[in-house]
């Protein structure tokens, strides 16, 4: 994946020759598809789809020591290989005056049904003892992949 | 007879030459008369078509004045590009938010002018840590540029061994070194934040994060026997200890209920993360509490 890379200047070139009314949005949109392309390949997994709301909780008192409570609320679709699912989670961000702490909350997972019936079992049971070792998605796509590997 | 006959016709040529003559001015005449009202006709005509001329440009003008009326107001090339314009920009949105999002899988980055840069987002049981970065060059040889990888993280010795012949791997390694090391560092730091009172004397701690050493007692106040606690995480990609050893402060042999309690502390930091195991020491302390209390 590395070794036939083009660089962001090659691709910005040959993008820059597309002539259109919004030329300048049009060669932007062109090199941010390059880019997602690019991380889906690193990551393994490819995000079609994402929103999110954020909710500011700061009561008074806590505004008054300088602390500030939000809460995020994330969802987002994609696939891994070839499996598609959906995520959903709540980050709990707490910022005082030393650090800040962002909590993953409320986790849910929609993975489509797959031949794969083990991979399933595996994710929920990975989730369950070991709850976002490494992050969030980074979970999802080595239990896919160890999960191939076993099944092979 | 002859003669009459002649002069008779000689005559009537006469006549009908005068016939002519007459004929002739006659018509001309009439064409006199006649042309008149054919020059009224035509005219007629000519003001008719002028009048249709006239009116017929000012229809010109008008629908010329309307079109441009209406074109002024909404230009109907104008809004498809605009509602196109809008499509693009929402799209260039929602593709940003995405391209944020990749950093909840642990691995993204952004393409540079040289090669990329690639972010990697750590996480500990659900709280999201600290972010490094590493700065590649596409050439051959792949090299870094700069990062912000620790220096006690063995990053020479991972690129030495992947990064040329496996790129991704290399990463996903990385990753494994630098998630661990966040994990074990947010335990060493939870245990000396929210578990001061159970700690006798500063905990002990490398840069690492995998060699900590350290006193504590069950219960904060009253009587107990302290522990002294040492913890080895050899295998730098875990987040729990290979080796520990909880030995007691004193020389004397332990009571046999302190030595079941040391032999069972020994096994809790073999299994649980470190502010989880003093987490369950603390509801025991309140669970004991409670007990005395009834």
């Amino acid at each position: 994946m590395f070794k036939g890379m083009k660089s962001f200047q090659e691709i910005h070139q040959s993008d820059s020759e597309e002539w259109g009314l919004s030329k300048d949005l049009r060669s932007h949109l062109g090199s941010l598809e390059s880019e997602l392309q690019f991380l889906s390949k690193l990551s393994g997994i490819s995000i079609r789809n994402y929103c999110k709301n954020t909710e500011d909780l700061t009561s008074t008192e806590m505004a008054e020591k300088s602390i500030k409570k939000v809460l995020q609320k994330h969802r987002l679709s994609g696939n891994c290989h070839m499996i598609t699912f959906q995520l959903e989670f709540q980050i709990l961000e707490i910022q005082d005056k030393e650090s800040l702490s962002s909590v993953i909350t409320d986790l849910s997972i929609i993975m489509e049904p797959t031949e794969y019936s083990e991979l399933s079992e595996f994710v929920s049971r990975y989730f369950g003892v070991q709850p976002m070792n490494r992050g969030v998605l980074f979970c999802t796509h080595s239990a896919v992949i160890d999960s191939i590997n076993r099944r092979f | 007879m002859e003669e009459i006959i002649l002069s008779w016709w000689l005559w009537n040529l006469g006549v009908l030459a005068h016939l002519e003559r007459l004929e002739t001015q006659v018509s001309k005449s009439r064409k006199k008369l006649e042309e008149p009202q054919n020059t009224q006709a035509l005219e007629a005509r000519i003001h008719e078509l002028k009048c249709l001329r006239d009116k017929l440009r000012a229809e010109v003008k008008q629908r010329q004045a309307r079109v441009k009326a209406s074109t002024a107001n909404v230009e109907p090339d104008q809004t498809l590009e605009i509602s196109e314009q809008e499509i693009l920009e929402r799209k260039q949105e929602n593709m940003k938010a995405i391209l944020q999002a990749y950093r909840f899988t642990g691995i993204s980055g952004k393409l540079t002018s040289r090669g990329v840069c690639v972010c990697i987002s750590t996480a500990f049981e659900g709280n999201l840590l600290d972010s490094y970065f590493v700065d590649l060059v596409m050439e051959k040889p792949l090299w870094i540029h700069h990062h912000s990888v620790p220096v006690f993280i063995p990053l020479e010795e991972i690129s030495a061994k992947y990064l040329q012949t496996n790129t991704q791997h290399f990463l996903f390694v990385l990753c494994e070194y630098l998630n661990a090391y966040s994990g074990r560092k947010y335990q060493a730091d939870r245990l000396q934040s929210d578990f001061a009172a159970f700690l006798v004397g500063p905990l002990q701690r490398n840069s690492l994060c995998n060699l900590l050493s350290f006193t504590y007692k069950v219960k904060p106040e009253g009587q107990s026997f302290p522990f002294c606690a040492r913890l080895l995480y050899k295998d730098l990609t875990t987040t729990l200890p290979t080796d520990v050893t909880v030995t007691s402060q004193g020389t004397e042999a332990l009571p046999r209920m302190w030595e079941e309690q040391r032999a069972a502390h020994e096994n809790l930091f073999f299994t649980k993360p470190l502010h989880q195991v003093f987490t369950s020491f603390a509801k025991k302390g309140e669970k004991l509490d409670m007990s005395l209390v009834s």
